[in-house]
């Protein structure tokens, strides 16, 4: 027993334990030895051992293994770091699910493509400026990323299907997201709706700013930033939302939990497909490679008991999902 | 009277039994009381802790956004609404820095007045008010769905300080302690009146029991305890009216055992007086009685000196000697009486002459029969042998007393003697002596009591007739001791006929006693080299034993007193030893036990003593003596048991008389040994010096004693028994009639012949 904790197994919980073990049966297929073709080596690198993350790396193989091309899978924990130099040397592609599995793989310099995953846009900028001095050069050094934050334009298509006679939207931007400000503005406008855009820093009081906005909203979007501001300000905008009985269409599911009316946000599921497709397109013609991702599938949820308090009426979710689909 | 009653309730079982209850109960009741008291107290004060901090911790909790967005107005409409709870009377608003934000209610308390640990979270007590501190956090929580990093850090926004009032709380607490007090005083009561009832239940039937008990005590034992209250009291109760019962059933059989026994002791009573009377009655007549053979006596001697004629003159002597021997045997006799009623009488077995002892009684009464004028016959049966064997001094006796009455009775007529033989068988002669008198007779329901000791027909009897009373008792006694008994025929006027049957042998030798005195002779050599120790303080009475039994063929040695007695018997051997009982220095009895503790083989020790007790003859024997022989000592008597105790079969013959004087000593010698003593005497009452008195009547005694005169030893005793109560020319007198007595008395003696 006292072997399992040892390196590299002291990063393997006995709480993993089953999650682990499958993972080793799927990477030593032996049908995969069999086959004449030589196998693609996919490395996983995971930030942290949570069912999320394995079911980005599972769902990705098994969505894998459908497809003709060979491959064979390893998969290991961020601090791994025997095991990663070696994926490093052996693999041919390796994907890493996570900001800090990605800052785990990138500070060691990869040859090989690299796929982030689960990563938001701006800690993804964050990594790449840290490493690369740009995020372009981290793009141009073969690193590609799918992003985990969704399109605004999807938030405030679902607001409008939520509440055709909403009228004002208002969206909080933070640093990061306040170079965007004129699209989300014309996305709105789009939308039929008029927007209510404000900006809040880290030294601003978050309720004095939001509360104006929100208090003129008929619905509020927050725009995902950096996590400083977007833990800073959800309590607020959920407190005030609740005060005066706006709804808000957040960009996670924790949000919708906390309070939101609704999400669109990134399930792993969603994670997984997009990374097997980039995958198989990278292995097949090496297309993909260095470019910025966005998530190409999303999921939509509700809080009913929200909805019930504000008097909305909810469809089916595949409802929401076929028309932001379209 | 109020202090001891205060103590005797005090003191009684239902105050104890009150106590015992009550106090455990009171002080339980105090115990719960307080624990009540102090849990309600402590219950209330958590309670009102509790509340402060809810109220605090929600007020800190609702506060947030207000105090992070600087709402005051929110800020004051919450407190408004904790200021709602009744305790509640304020709070304050701190931000962050510690600067004061919002102040609501009644609170007025600076930062510089609290507890320098007042954000330790415990409440703090200050002027009647308790304050709460509870920290205001602003907690963010991460709504990003693949959080790597983890909560995020909360940040302290400030803080409030509720306060309450303690006025809600006391007022809590006093109502609290005012049920309590309710429910101790309520418990007490119960407690008390539990106590009281259950005291009750147990200290009345006790009173009543002791109630019960007093008049019980008192002599109620009619009265009963009713048995009830608990099982151990009406058995109590029980057990009590058990024991009063047979208390009851005890008193009666107590009171009629005393009724009984009182009424025995006052016929006991009625009969010791009657015995003191009659013994008063004998005492009185004791002298009388013994007057008449004194008189014969008396009267024969006077006669003697003026006979010429030698054949009255051996008469006259004859009778004296039978009078006197008369007289000692009626003493004897009053001793004997006493001794009947232990052992019987002890008759001897002797020859004699009916026909002379006959005589010799008529001969006593005819003077008396005469000076009455009465005829006083004997009619002597032919078939009544002439010489017996039995106890003559008895028969005579009996028949003495018989005639003497009858004389004394009869004031005319008759007096006859009457003997005949009523049967001979086997040469057992069975007699019939009949008195007939002509006299006053008796009255036929006064006949039975006449047997009665120290009775007589009426008391009126001794005054005119006098007498022992003691007579027919004795005669009775006597004929029957003789296997016959005694009769009256009597009709009152006209006479009286007693009666009595006796059996005798008849006598074997031809000799009679008269005839075998004359012709025994005490030189027989039956002591032959026999070495005897005599014992004796009295030179005349060691000269006389030590004649007469030299006479015998004995060797004698003399010892003066016990001492030398006892140094004789260890020195030198002697074959038997003669002690007297009275000697100076160490007495007989104290020599005759250390002769017998000297060794194994001591010789045989006779007693010898002028004293007639039997007491002092058993102290003898209890010394160690075979037997003691009683002075006047008798010749025969004294060598037959010497020969008796030295396994000698020879004896002395029967029927010798007279004291040893009479064959060993001069008469010259006795009477200068008398005179010498008599000198002694009239010397000592003479200087009024009687402490050597007894001494000197022990030997005139012991003289008489040895001589066989009864009649000086009986004058000496009277001396002895008076000589205390009389002037000295009395016993001066008294002195010098016992000197006449001698003198007449050896003068007469020294006329006779020789009786060896």
């Amino acid at each position: 027993m006292n072997i399992f904790y040892k390196w590299p197994f002291r990063f393997i919980s006995t709480r993993y334990l089953g999650a682990w073990v499958l993972l080793c049966i799927i990477f030593s297929n032996p049908l995969l030895a069999a086959s004449s073709e030589t196998p693609r080596k996919i490395a996983f690198v995971i930030s942290k051992a949570s069912p999320a993350y394995q079911q980005v790396v599972t769902g990705a193989e098994e969505k894998l293994l459908g497809q003709s091309s060979v491959y064979s899978f390893d998969g290991m924990l961020q601090g791994a770091d025997r095991k990663i130099d070696q994926a490093i040397e052996t693999a041919d592609i390796i994907v890493t699910v996570g900001a800090g599995a990605t800052e785990a793989v990138v500070s060691k310099g990869p040859s090989q493509p690299v796929i982030a995953a689960l990563i938001t846009d701006s800690a993804f900028s964050a990594i790449a400026e840290k490493y690369y001095a740009s995020r372009q050069q981290a793009l141009d050094s073969g690193l590609s990323v799918i992003c985990l934050d969704q399109p605004v334009k999807r938030s405030i298509e679902l607001s409008k299907m939520l509440m055709p006679s909403a009228s004002n939207v208002g969206l909080m931007l933070g640093p990061a997201s306040l170079p965007r400000l004129e699209e989300f503005g014309s996305h709105v406008s789009n939308a039929g709706m008029n927007p209510i855009l404000v900006a809040v820093n880290a030294r601003d009081n978050p309720i004095k700013v939001l509360e104006p906005a929100i208090k003129r909203a008929d619905v509020f979007i927050p725009v995902p930033d950096s996590r400083l501001i977007n833990i800073s300000t959800a309590k607020w905008i959920l407190q005030l939302s609740y005060r005066y009985k706006v709804p808000v269409v957040a960009y996670s599911r924790a949000y919708l939990k906390a309070g939101a009316l609704a999400a669109v946000y990134t399930s792993p599921e969603n994670v997984a497909q997009q990374v097997s497709e980039l995958v198989a397109e990278v292995v097949n013609s090496e297309e993909g490679i260095g470019l910025a991702h966005m998530p190409a599938y999303f999921s939509v949820e509700f809080n009913t008991n929200v909805a019930e308090h504000l008097g909305i009426d909810l469809k089916d979710t595949e409802f929401y999902l076929e028309r932001l689909n379209d | 009277m109020t202090k001891m009653g205060f103590q005797n309730r005090l003191n009684s079982i239902h105050a104890r039994l009150l106590i015992t209850g009550l106090i455990p109960l009171a002080m339980l009741s105090l115990v719960l009381g307080w624990y009540m008291i102090s849990s309600q107290s402590k219950e209330l004060l958590s309670n009102m802790h509790d509340t402060g901090r809810v109220a605090s911790n929600q007020m800190a909790s609702s506060a947030e956004f207000a105090l992070y967005s600087g709402n005051q107005e929110m800020l004051r409409t919450l407190g408004d609404s904790v200021l709602d709870i009744p305790s509640v009377s304020g709070m304050l608003f701190y931000n962050s820095a510690d600067r004061q934000t919002v102040r609501i209610g009644d609170i007025d308390i600076s930062i510089e007045q609290m507890p320098a640990d007042f954000d330790s979270g415990k409440p703090f007590f200050i002027d009647d008010r308790w304050y709460f501190y509870s920290t205001i956090t602003l907690q963010h929580r991460s709504v990003e769905d693949y959080d790597e990093l983890g909560e995020p850090v909360s940040e302290k926004l400030g803080w409030v300080l509720v306060s309450l009032t303690n006025e809600i709380l006391l007022y809590k607490q006093r109502r609290a302690i005012f049920g309590a007090l309710i429910v101790i005083t309520l418990g007490l009561l119960v407690a008390a009146w539990i106590s009281m009832r259950i005291g009750r239940s147990i200290s009345r039937p006790l009173e009543g029991l002791t109630q019960v008990v007093e008049v019980m005590e008192a002599g109620g034992l009619e009265s009963l305890a009713s048995e009830e209250g608990p099982l151990e009291l009406r058995k109590l109760s029980y057990g009590i009216n058990q024991l009063a019962t047979s208390v009851k059933q005890s008193n009666v059989r107590m009171q009629s055992e005393i009724a009984r026994a009182t009424a025995q002791l006052q016929i006991t009573l009625i009969e010791l007086e009657d015995a003191m009377e009659a013994q008063d009655q004998f005492l009185a007549r004791m002298s009388h009685e013994l007057r008449t053979p004194l008189t014969a006596v008396i009267g024969f001697s006077k006669l003697l000196s003026t006979e010429l004629d030698d054949r009255k003159r051996d008469e006259h002597l004859r009778v004296i000697e039978r009078s006197s021997t008369m007289l000692l045997t009626m003493i004897d006799d009053i001793l004997e009486f006493s001794k009947a009623h232990l052992g019987g009488f002890t008759l001897e077995e002797i020859n004699f002459d009916i026909n002379q002892w006959l005589r010799d009684t008529m001969a006593i009464h005819q003077q008396r029969a005469d000076e009455k004028g009465l005829e006083f016959t004997l009619d002597l049966g032919e078939d009544v042998p002439s010489q017996l064997c039995g106890d003559p001094v008895r028969l005579t006796q009996i028949l003495a007393n018989l005639i003497n009455n009858a004389i004394k009775f009869t004031d005319k007529g008759f007096v006859a003697l009457k003997l005949r033989c009523q049967s001979i068988e086997d040469d057992i002669v069975t007699l019939e002596c009949t008195v007939a008198d002509s006299g006053k007779g008796i009255a036929a329901e006064k006949i039975p009591s006449l047997f009665d000791p120290f009775s007589q027909e009426d008391t009126s009897i001794n005054r005119r007739f006098g007498g022992t009373g003691l007579g027919l008792s004795i005669c009775q006694r006597l004929a029957q001791a003789m296997g016959g008994d005694v009769t009256i025929e009597s009709t009152v006027g006209q006479g009286s006929n007693i009666s009595f049957s006796c059996r005798l042998s008849v006598a074997r030798s031809e000799k009679s006693e008269s005839d075998a005195a004359s012709t025994l002779a005490p030189a027989e050599q039956l002591l032959k080299g026999v070495i005897v120790l005599v014992a004796e303080d009295n030179p005349f009475n060691q000269k006389l034993i030590v004649k007469l039994l030299e006479g015998y063929g004995a060797t004698c040695m003399v010892a003066n007193n016990g001492l030398e007695a006892v140094e004789l018997a260890d020195e030198l051997h002697a074959d038997i030893i003669l002690m007297d009982l009275h000697m100076p220095v160490v007495d007989g009895v104290a020599a005759c036990e250390s002769i017998m503790q000297q060794s194994g083989d001591s010789p045989p020790i006779i007693g010898l003593t002028a004293d007639i007790t039997q007491a002092e003859h058993q102290r003898m024997l209890s010394a160690g003596a075979i037997c003691v022989q009683s002075k006047p000592l008798d010749e025969v008597k004294l060598v037959n048991a010497m020969l008796s105790s030295l396994s000698d079969q020879r004896q002395v013959s029967e029927g010798f008389e007279g004291g040893l004087l009479a064959s060993v000593m001069p008469v010259d010698e006795l009477k200068a040994a008398l005179f010498d003593n008599l000198d002694k005497l009239e010397t000592q009452l003479s200087a009024g010096e009687k402490s050597s008195l007894r001494q000197i009547i022990h030997d005139l005694m012991g003289l008489c004693g040895l001589y066989g005169m009864s009649q000086l030893r009986e004058l000496v005793l009277e001396f002895r028994a008076t000589y205390g109560t009389l002037n000295m020319p009395d016993n001066l007198r008294k002195v010098h009639e016992i000197r006449q007595h001698i003198e007449d008395f050896l003068s007469s003696k020294a006329s006779q012949p020789p009786a060896g």
